[in-house]
């Protein structure tokens, strides 16, 4: 498929992909933003996102099957590293088709979902900041030049915040979600800032590829305390956005109060874009060789992610709100991915990045199954789910293919995910790691039976009934969530792809098989 | 530690106000309060960036136009060609130490003149892929342990560039036709991090304003701004949701 895009695409559209995977949504948020029609601006949006997605498509074919690994695109003209410079290679060309096409998925599911939560003046200005953060996404991907990273990721962080806010009509707790969310998330950001400035003091660039050539020339230099700040203000920064165990107390509440749609598409790319870039500066521009680094990652970042796999899980256990069981998920499946990445080995990082992109696919069927219950009664709690498999059959069989993944089962894409963590961390040596894994399996496995037990093992109330009895779930949403079940279950079972592409990410940093990095 | 206090006291001032600002976001019981903490963490930022960019004795960087009436001799009136190959792009700065980094030891030749800013330029650099090149290494000076695939990237990229047509640069022709020559002897500070704090100061603006809307927001959906207050009305909707 990317073949024949690739030889059928435009010229213009062949050079310039790079930058218009994220000018594209950008200029259609402006659009969307004037008309007032909430139809006409889903029609944007879903165009604009579909030329992302063709973009990021085109970008990583030409990534994977050009003469050199990667595409850099000069904004402007102007010579890097003195101009911005977009870099795409191996690591972040996945991201970017990930997160056009996570976008494209929540626009076909999004007029049924929206409809149901957003009021009907708003729903153009929804679709106009849903643009936004995709553009600011996309762009956290895309760029390499470390302050256009913080630009992009406040970008996106605040119009993911207004998102969030949007279901204050459901519940209005989603205001002070945001407002939590946002403060914390702009410490972040500035925490982020904070380092790239430490970086420029010392370097004397903004560009990624710049800096990692001064440090990897210059052992004196990347070993300075003033890069040794840096990189403490930047993982602690990113750390937070990512929702490393103790900076992720913004997350359940964001994720529990927005539109069932918002929840959706955060959950499954806003987490994985902070990881990217965090990955990025661990592994391409920081050395990961120097002691600080290797000392970070393997007692603060491993210990951090093994901590919060398993105590979010126990969280995830014991919450009465599904879709805060799913939040707290969250929050342990990128302690999965830290792992990998707090590994430091080829292996570790392949996993980790894969774990990324299966949890993406994961979470989202998830998401969107309560979506679909959400947007026909109000369902919040988990005993709100009683007897779903009844009332809504298959919305609750690609909950449970979600579930069954996140757990891990054989012939899913989290079990493809789980086995290379799993891997990963036995060659490394790190049993520590191996047993947190194993604990976090077996408590996802408490929280996804528990609300398949709900689901499947329980009458459905009457007022269940009665709300569910008018309307049907139109065919269009729930064809999309089959496609994403069924592409987990196609993805456990070849899942030769995404190996390819998280190996293609792991190499793409430097890291090479077969021994450290 | 005086003399320290003395010469750095910027980044002094910048800590005391990230920490103030800090400990007013966690402190504050009111959302306006944290906001305004908020605001004063992102202030400390701008100051430090401020501080690095800053050189003493230097103008504000900005170039002054030549005045085309009092000098014509040394105006080339068609000096406006295309920029060519052989013209090396704008130097960067050297390479940091602790200091802030600065324009003062890169100006920009005349034409015919050659800059030779030696970190950023290999010394095999062809003049057509010296665009690009500028900013990578010779293979050869690579140890193998040390390159990575991504700095790799950089190499392929100088290579896969020097067989294409160079991307646009400053022609040092037009420039020295165009400002005069005090202006371009002179010391600037560092235009980069000025840049980089208009940019952070409209995202605090952006932040500001999403933060102070949410708080009108809450404000009509709860009726106070106080946190214990919000807290109290979460909780008990918290409570409804379990028991019920």
């Amino acid at each position: 498929m990317i073949d024949t895009l690739l030889a059928g695409a435009p010229d213009w559209a062949l050079t310039h992909a790079a930058i218009m995977v994220v000018v594209i949504p950008m200029i259609a948020s402006a659009i969307a933003t004037v008309t007032f029609s909430g139809r006409l601006s889903w029609t944007i949006a879903f165009v604009a996102v579909l030329g992302a997605l063709a973009c990021s498509l085109i970008v990583l074919g030409q990534v994977r099957e050009g003469d050199v690994p990667f595409v850099s695109y000069a904004i402007g003209g102007w010579v890097p590293p003195l101009g911005i410079q977009y870099l795409i290679d191996g690591l972040n060309a996945p991201i970017l088709v990930l997160v056009s096409a996570t976008a494209l998925v929540c626009l076909l599911f999004a007029p049924f979902s929206v409809t149901a939560e957003i009021e009907k003046d708003k729903r153009s200005l929804f679709y106009a900041t849903f643009l936004v953060a995709v553009a600011g996404l996309l762009g956290v991907a895309a760029t390499g030049d470390a302050f256009n990273i913080f630009v992009f990721l406040e970008i996106s962080s605040l119009s993911t915040y207004v998102l969030v806010a949007a279901g204050a009509r459901r519940d209005r707790r989603a205001l002070t979600a945001a407002f939590h969310y946002l403060i914390l998330g702009t410490i972040g950001a500035t925490f982020f800032v904070i380092g790239v400035g430490f970086l420029y003091m010392a370097t004397g660039t903004l560009n990624l590829l710049d800096m990692a050539r001064l440090f990897a020339d210059d052992p004196d230099l990347s070993a300075a305390t003033t890069v040794r700040a840096g990189y403490a203000f930047i993982v602690i920064g990113l750390g937070l956005k990512v929702a490393l165990y103790p900076l992720h107390t913004w997350l359940p509440d964001a994720y529990a109060r927005a539109p069932s749609l918002v929840s959706t598409f955060i959950a499954a790319t806003s987490t994985k874009v902070a990881l990217y870039a965090l990955i990025r500066f661990q592994f391409a521009v920081f050395e990961p060789t120097q002691s600080f680094q290797a000392l970070s990652l393997a007692w603060l970042i491993g210990p951090l992610a093994a901590a919060g796999l398993v105590i979010a899980a126990v969280q995830a256990v014991m919450q009465g709100n599904a879709r805060r069981v799913l939040a707290y998920s969250s929050v342990s499946q990128v302690g999965y991915m830290l792992l990998g990445v707090a590994l430091a080995t080829y292996a570790g990082v392949a996993a980790g990045v894969l774990h990324l992109m299966t949890h993406a696919l994961m979470k989202a069927a998830l998401f969107m199954a309560l979506g679909l219950v959400a947007a026909r009664m109000d369902a919040r709690r988990v005993t709100d789910l009683a007897g779903m498999a009844r009332l809504m059959p298959v919305t609750a069989a690609c909950f449970t293919i979600g579930g069954l993944s996140l757990i891990g089962v054989p012939l899913t894409a989290g079990f493809v995910s789980k086995f290379a963590l799993f891997q990963a961390a036995a060659a490394a040596g790190a049993w520590w790691a191996v047993a947190a894994i194993a604990v976090g399996s077996l408590l996802a496995f408490v929280y996804v039976g528990r609300l398949l037990e709900v689901i499947y093992m329980r009458e459905p109330t009457a007022e269940c009934r009665a709300a569910l009895s008018g309307k049907s779930t139109p065919i269009l949403a729930l064809s999309v969530l089959v496609f994403v079940a069924a592409a987990n279950v196609g993805l456990g079972v070849d899942a030769r792809f995404i190996e390819s592409l998280a190996q293609g990410a792991a190499s793409a940093v430097g890291l090479s098989p077969g021994g450290a990095s | 530690m005086f003399s320290s206090l003395t010469v750095h006291y910027n980044y002094y001032i910048v800590i005391v106000l990230m920490m103030v600002g800090l400990y007013a976001i966690f402190a504050s019981g009111n959302m306006i309060k944290r906001l305004v903490g908020l605001s004063v963490f992102q202030t400390s930022v701008f100051l430090f960036y401020i501080t690095i960019g800053k050189v003493l004795g230097g103008d504000p960087p900005i170039l002054p136009e030549k005045d085309k009436s009092k000098d014509k001799t040394d105006y080339a009136s068609d000096v406006v060609a295309a920029p060519s190959a052989a013209e090396q792009p704008l130097a960067l700065e050297g390479q940091g130490g602790a200091g802030a980094p600065s324009l003062r030891d890169e100006q920009v030749a005349p034409a015919g003149e050659d800059l030779a800013p030696t970190t950023m330029q290999s010394a095999s650099a062809d003049a057509s892929a010296g665009n690009v090149a500028g900013f990578t290494q010779d293979a050869a000076a690579y140890g193998d342990e040390k390159a990575g695939k991504f700095l790799d990237a950089g190499e392929a990229l100088a290579a896969h560039n020097a067989a294409e047509t160079p991307l646009a640069t400053v022609d040092p022709g037009v420039v020295a036709a165009t400002f005069p020559a005090s202006a371009l002897d002179a010391t600037y500070s560092n235009p980069l991090p000025h840049v980089l704090i208009l940019t952070a100061i409209v995202v605090g603006v952006a932040t500001l304003a999403v933060g102070l809307a949410l708080v009108v927001r809450v404000r009509e959906a709860f009726g106070t701004i106080e946190d214990d207050d919000l807290n109290l009305a979460e909780h008990e909707a918290d409570l409804v949701e379990a028991g019920r």
